[in-house]
């Protein structure tokens, strides 16, 4: 407390002391040229000096600096650079700059300097990967897919083989926050987790923050993962679309009111089960079934004046497994299905050249549906079952930005949600007796207020100081949480800079999750006067360092963290609800968890070029982590599935000529941490026998055969590398639009990874002998992209 | 859904490669298997000794007790040989004679393996169980009848290890001398941890239809130490390998080997149930 006085102080005094000289402001919005399309991360700043800003999340900027000589640089990744020359006469002003993406081949290898720059910025463990670099790296099936990209950095790995799950510095999938445009997303997989559910079309800008987190993020553990829809062309009306192996994808945007309002929709849709429909039915004489999933986004906005701006975004997706059969007598139909919506209602309003505000009412919604029904038209006998579980959230958030001065970068807010947890609700119906509904739902709420300040103490000394305080209401029951976050930058020459920083986080909600590959039956549940919020604590420190000729960016970072009340079932328990959909008992899932701790260290190593002829990255992170349940592996600490000890990724995309990109891919890690069973024997129970002498057959003793598997994931699977290789090719067409062949190659040496491992037989030497699985071996993609 | 699932499964392995694991696999031999309970009190003691058969690349697939072992156990102060008896197919020892607070000591050889293992029998708790009453439940159309118990556990210790064992004995309506008898079964599992001064409830399904009467309920409250309470209860848990389901890791106290040597305090009968068919 006593600190943060003294920190409220020295900024106060800092402020009276810069009020002392004649100071201009220029603010207002960096848009991309020809679309108005509102970009964010633009670092402005005064040239030769380390004075400056960036656009924030819509676009707005504000700089004040002394009215002198000076020329004032707009620079953003993959665009022209624009400047604004300033003099001592110069007065504030608003200022909106249009940046052009068109650059020719030449330029390519002049821009990036600034762009690429980490050493100068009051950040640690954040990772901002180009949209276009997403689109320029090959992918499974051509899938372009956001999260495997991010898992391809340091501190990030998948689930498994192809998953789409994030697991960052040692924490679980249910630790990651995801949100689209303000809305978080509960489940943020198709098809068990092979793809992830954003649409790499429409995202307009991603960050994923890993440590260090500010204070405006809350409310999950170990990572925050902050998505962007794009606007929409306000000048003209246009579109691309793509066709791949197992999707299509079309989006379209254009203006509704030039320069005032347009839109932006993109939707997405498997068609295997199209493909495949012929061969089921030829099989199946009156049976259909099959699997897809499509997701659809879109988005308007309105400038309603020059200070006033609002935006309507939506996201909705869904996975549906399907079969029916229907002959003379029985008519059957099941049907699985998952998924997500998300809309969000945001205001803009600028209420001077250095407060700007966003207010954003926030929906989202999860569920997982099973309907069965099964009708014998015969005997008019007929069952019918409908099982859904899910969450729901209503909210409503309200961010202020403050920017007085080139010192100092102001955040305040408040958020207020209401989840409405459903782990189960159950419609059953049948000829004998009347229909029965069981609904269980779990409402809380979730409040966060939070302030924090990116301070330039001195030029060589930022900080980004700030607090949250959360608070979650469940039932009677209430939990409030004090997350200070500090983070302190120091120059140790022009272009190398230390940092630290603390992170405590509270995460009120819990995934029960089986496999933890990302099932839709998890299920997300509250934190209960039984089981209380998860806690987590980060420090971690590093170096940054800035490369000119060629311009790269390099950095090293050492964290640890430890993570307190989390969850997992129990040894032998599952939840699998929709095996017994009628069960009478009221869901507590307290019963089948067990809490414990955990904690993880390691160190990142990134090398990263954003811009130039050559980009891409090398990463390599060095971690350990371990958990610790009193209810699993007898109470010892063992390591987590998805613990790995080392892990590579190289990333390298290369514009060979104007029209023609090649890119590789190749990843490493050290094997999963299983748990397999090493031999078998007669477990004996001790039996008390009763008084009465009755069925002898009863011992002291009964047996079953049981597995002796040694530690908990004391087995480490074999390790996983593969190198992807793609081309693309890319044409303008006569009509001004473009049009792009990629040729792609997952696995390309074919690399047996094991996707999981059984127990077979060996008709050679009668034994029982350890096989694998591997999904994916070499497998060629092909994919055509058209802009319009 | 798991269904579902395992036809997902089924047709990405179908679809994928299946080959033999290129990795190397712990290579456990078989080993000697000891399962042993000491009881304060009781007169015997019996230990079973078995071999365990490793399941990768190997051709040992013999489970099967092992009766050509030298098998000792130590109450403090005396050394009883256990001799194996092939009808209980269980290595006896009488006249032990354990008592609260005692260290048991056992040890096995065979050939040139030599397992040992110790417990420590645990003192004699305090405690309450009762009778709550018959309880009953619809479920669509169907009546269920459950009678419900409490244990109070009142020992001042920072963990009491209680296992509650219910055996039900019925006859059949229609032949009085046609009796059997049935472990019960709660949701809440038999085996708790409690603390001084809290309780447990449980309930257990009885049979209630015109076919079997229930006579009587023996009810066995046993007070263990941590070795036998960890090992049954891994025992209950245990699923076997299943994909959605958290492997159990069977506790083990035994060096040289496998298995389980722990000891308990047993307590029979105490309170008076309604014996009448519901």
């Amino acid at each position: 407390m006593k600190a943060l006085i003294i920190y409220l102080m020295l900024m106060v005094l800092s402020f009276s002391l810069l009020a002392q000289n004649k100071k201009i402001t220029i603010s207002g919005y960096v848009k991309e040229k020809g679309s108005e399309e509102l970009l964010i991360g633009v670092n402005i700043y005064l040239e030769g000096t380390q004075i400056g800003t960036v656009s924030n999340t819509y676009g707005f900027y504000s700089l004040t600096i002394p009215a002198q000589k000076a020329n004032i640089i707009f620079s953003f990744v993959g665009y022209k650079s624009e400047n604004l020359p300033i003099t001592e006469q110069s007065q504030s002003m608003v200022h909106h700059v249009h940046l052009d993406p068109n650059l020719e081949l030449s330029e390519v290898k002049i821009y990036g300097e600034k762009e690429e720059s980490i050493s100068d910025k009051a950040e640690m463990g954040v990772l901002r990967v180009p949209v276009k670099q997403i689109r320029e790296i090959p992918a499974l099936l051509g899938e372009k897919d956001v999260f495997k990209v991010l898992q391809l950095m340091p501190g990030v790995r998948s689930g498994s083989e192809a998953s789409s799950g994030l697991y960052v510095r040692g924490g679980g999938p249910d630790q990651n926050l995801i949100i689209l445009d303000d809305a978080p997303v509960y489940n943020a997989m198709h098809l068990f987790g092979f793809f992830s559910v954003f649409n790499g079309d429409a995202i307009k800008s991603i960050e994923l923050f890993k440590g260090g987190f500010p204070a405006r993020y809350g409310g999950r553990l170990s990572s925050v993962v902050d998505m962007n829809l794009k606007d929409g062309n306000k000048q003209k009306f246009g579109g691309e679309g793509s066709i791949g192996l197992i999707s299509s994808r079309l989006l379209l945007e254009g203006p509704i009111l030039k320069n005032k309002a347009s839109f932006i929709i993109s939707a997405r849709r498997t068609y295997l089960d199209l493909l495949t429909m012929p061969i089921v039915a030829a099989i199946d004489d009156g049976g259909k079934a099959g699997y897809y999933f499509y997701d659809l986004n879109m988005k308007v906005n309105y400038e309603i004046s020059e200070k006033d701006k609002i935006y309507l975004s939506g996201y909705f997706g869904r996975d549906k497994f399907y079969s029916s059969y229907k002959d003379y007598q029985y008519e059957d139909d099941y049907a699985l299905f998952w998924e997500n919506a998300t809309s969000t209602l945001r205001w803009n309003h600028q209420f001077s050249n250095k407060l700007f505000s966003n207010t954003s009412f926030i929906f989202s919604n999860y569920q997982f549906v099973v309907n069965i029904k099964e009708n014998n038209k015969s005997t008019d006998d007929f069952f019918h079952l409908r099982y859904k579980s899910g969450v729901r959230d209503f909210g409503v958030k309200n961010d202020y930005s403050w920017i007085p001065n080139t010192k100092h970068y102001v955040r305040a807010g408040f958020m207020v949600t209401n989840h409405l947890f459903t782990p189960s609700a159950v419609v059953l119906e049948d000829a004998s007796q009347s229909q029965e509904v069981k609904v269980q739902d779990l409402n809380s709420v979730e409040t966060a207020v939070y302030a924090e300040d990116e301070w330039h103490i001195i030029p060589k000394l930022k900080i980004n100081g700030g607090i949250r305080l959360s608070n979650f209401n469940h039932k009677e029951k209430s939990y409030f949480g004090l997350e200070p976050r500090l983070l302190a930058s120091f120059m140790l020459s022009e272009r190398m800079s230390v940092k630290a920083s603390y992170a405590k986080m509270n995460q009120y909600i819990h995934l029960l999750t089986s496999t933890g590959i990302g099932l839709p039956t998890d299920l997300w549940v509250p934190a209960t006067d039984r089981i209380g919020p998860q806690h987590s604590q980060q420090i971690s420190i590093g170096l940054a360092r800035d490369f000119q000729n060629p311009s790269f960016s390099a950095s090293v970072e050492g964290y640890y963290k430890d993570m307190d009340n989390i969850i997992t079932y129990k040894e032998g328990a599952s939840f699998l609800m929709i095996d017994e959909p009628d069960a009478s008992q009221e869901f507590h899932y307290e019963d089948a968890v067990t809490v414990g701790n955990g904690y993880s260290y390691g160190a990142e190593f990134l090398v990263q070029r954003k811009y130039g002829l050559l980009t891409g990255w090398i990463g390599y992170t060095l971690s350990y982590t371990r958990y610790q349940f009193d209810a699993i592996n007898n109470g010892k600490e063992f390591f987590p599935r998805h613990d790995r000890r080392h892990d590579i990724s190289v990333v390298a995309i290369y514009k060979i000529k104007e029209n023609i990109n090649l890119s590789a891919v190749w990843v490493y890690g050290t094997g999963d941490a299983i748990t397999l069973a090493q031999s078998q024997y007669t477990a004996f129970t001790h039996n008390p026998i009763g008084t009465d002498n009755i069925n002898t057959y009863y011992d002291n003793f009964s047996s079953q055969y049981v597995n002796q598997y040694g530690d908990k994931n004391s087995f480490r699977m074999a390790a996983y590398h593969r190198l992807d290789l793609g081309v693309q090719f890319t044409k303008k067409t006569k009509w001004g639009g473009s049009r792009m062949i990629e040729v792609s190659l997952y696995n390309a040496y074919n690399r047996m990874n094991p996707f999981f491992y059984f127990a077979g037989y060996d008709e050679y030497t009668h034994q029982t002998i350890l096989k694998q699985v591997t999904l994916f071996p070499m497998i060629p993609s092909f994919s055509y992209y058209l802009k319009f | 859904m798991k269904k579902i699932f395992y036809f997902v499964v089924f047709w990405l392995a179908s679809t994928s490669c299946i080959k033999n694991a290129d990795v190397e696999i712990p290579q456990s031999e078989a080993e000697l298997v000891i399962a042993s309970f000491v009881g304060a009190g009781e007169d015997t003691v019996q230990l079973k000794l078995t071999w365990s058969a490793p399941v990768y690349n190997s051709s040992v697939d013999n489970m099967e007790s092992e009766p050509n072992a030298l098998v000792k156990i130590y109450n403090g102060s005396d050394e009883f040989l256990m001799t194996y008896d092939t009808q209980k197919q269980a290595y006896i020892a009488v006249g032990t004679n354990f008592e609260a607070g005692d260290k048991a000591d056992v040890s096995v050889t065979y050939q040139d393996l030599q397992l040992t293992a110790s417990c420590i029998v645990p003192q004699i708790p305090q405690f309450t169980f009762e009778y709550l009453g018959r309880k009953e439940q619809n479920l669509y159309g169907y009546t269920e009848y459950f009678d419900r118990f409490k244990l109070t556990n009142l020992t001042a210790a920072d963990n009491n290890y209680y296992r509650i064992a219910l055996l039900f004995y019925y006859h059949v309506a229609y032949d009085p001398n046609d009796r059997f008898v049935n472990y019960g079964y709660s949701n809440s599992g038999s085996f708790f941890n409690l603390k001084q001064n809290e309780s447990v409830e449980v309930e257990y399904y009885i049979y209630a239809d015109d076919y079997y009467v229930l006579d009587s309920i023996s009810q066995h409250i046993i007070y263990s130490d941590y070795n036998y309470f960890q090992y049954h209860k891994g025992l209950e848990n245990y699923y076997g390998d299943d994909f959605f389901v958290e492997p159990t890791i069977i506790y083990d106290n035994v060096s040289g080997g496998i298995g389980i040597f722990g000891s308990y305090q047993l307590f029979k009968d105490f309170t008076s149930i309604p014996a009448t068919k519901p």
